[in-house]
């Protein structure tokens, strides 16, 4: 199986096709690559700043530079800096079940009323 | 002569740090919020479209509208963003006595009728309270 590795494509208002980041052969190699991508997003893009922007910014050659074709040091930092942000973090929906706080979702009733 | 009173309102602890409870005083719909070394008191929506205060999200001694990031000081209730935006919400002042925290709001009587939203820019902690029968 051989198969190819994209980012930056949009579907929006804006049409944009995606550049090819590397090509791989099997899942695992796919799933490593989509993994460097998104951490460099994470790292480098602006606030609210799309892939499509992010990888025309920097250009795809760059982003290939610094991803999958970075030295196993760099690679590795990324993956595992994703890993440690990825362990604390905690989806607060499920809050609704486990309160973080006894009154997150209990109205808070005044002791006293205004005296008239 | 006494216009307003405090009101006991629930122990310190409900309210948890950098968050905001909004609670309901007598009809009033106030945000507390706890910024740890004092508490603030403000009406509880935003003059914008009626955001929930209390929900938003606690920067420096100011909060950020959750609907559309207006941003409100606390200390003086005045809108802070947008910046050239007049509005401003009711500021009220509170205390702590033993663990429970107090919130000084105007008697029933003394209901804003025409100015529910005054905004004179007046600190409440300067002793003006931003309600139309104290204004100046």
């Amino acid at each position: 199986m051989l198969d190819k590795r994209e980012a930056g494509g949009a579907a929006g208002k804006k049409v944009r096709k995606a550049d090819l980041l590397i090509t791989v052969e099997s899942m695992e190699e796919a799933l490593q690559a989509a993994t460097l991508f998104f951490q460099y997003y994470r790292e480098n893009a602006n606030y609210l700043e799309r892939t499509y922007d992010f990888v025309e910014r920097k250009g795809i050659e760059t982003v290939r530079r610094e991803t999958v074709y970075a030295p196993l040091a760099i690679q590795q930092g990324l993956r595992e800096r994703l890993r440690k942000s990825k362990r604390i973090s905690r989806d607060a929906w499920l809050e609704g079940d486990a309160p973080r706080h006894p009154t997150q979702f209990v109205q808070i009733e005044p002791l006293e009323k205004v005296q008239a | 002569m006494s216009n307003k009173q405090w009101v006991r309102i629930t122990p310190v602890q409900n309210i948890p740090l950098r968050e905001g409870r909004s609670v309901n005083i007598s009809g009033r719909d106030i945000a507390i919020f706890n910024l740890g070394d004092r508490l603030f008191a403000v009406d509880g929506r935003c003059p914008h479209k009626g955001g929930p205060l209390a929900e938003g999200i606690v920067t420096g001694n100011t909060v950020v509208c959750p609907l559309h990031a207006w941003k409100i000081d606390l200390e003086t209730g005045s809108v802070t963003r947008p910046e050239a935006e007049p509005a401003c919400v009711a500021a009220y002042r509170t205390r702590i006595e033993s663990g429970i925290v107090l919130v000084e709001v105007p008697e029933p009587s003394a209901k804003d009728q025409d100015n529910p939203h005054f905004c004179g820019g007046q600190n409440p902690a300067s002793g003006h309270f931003p309600a139309s029968n104290t204004a100046p």
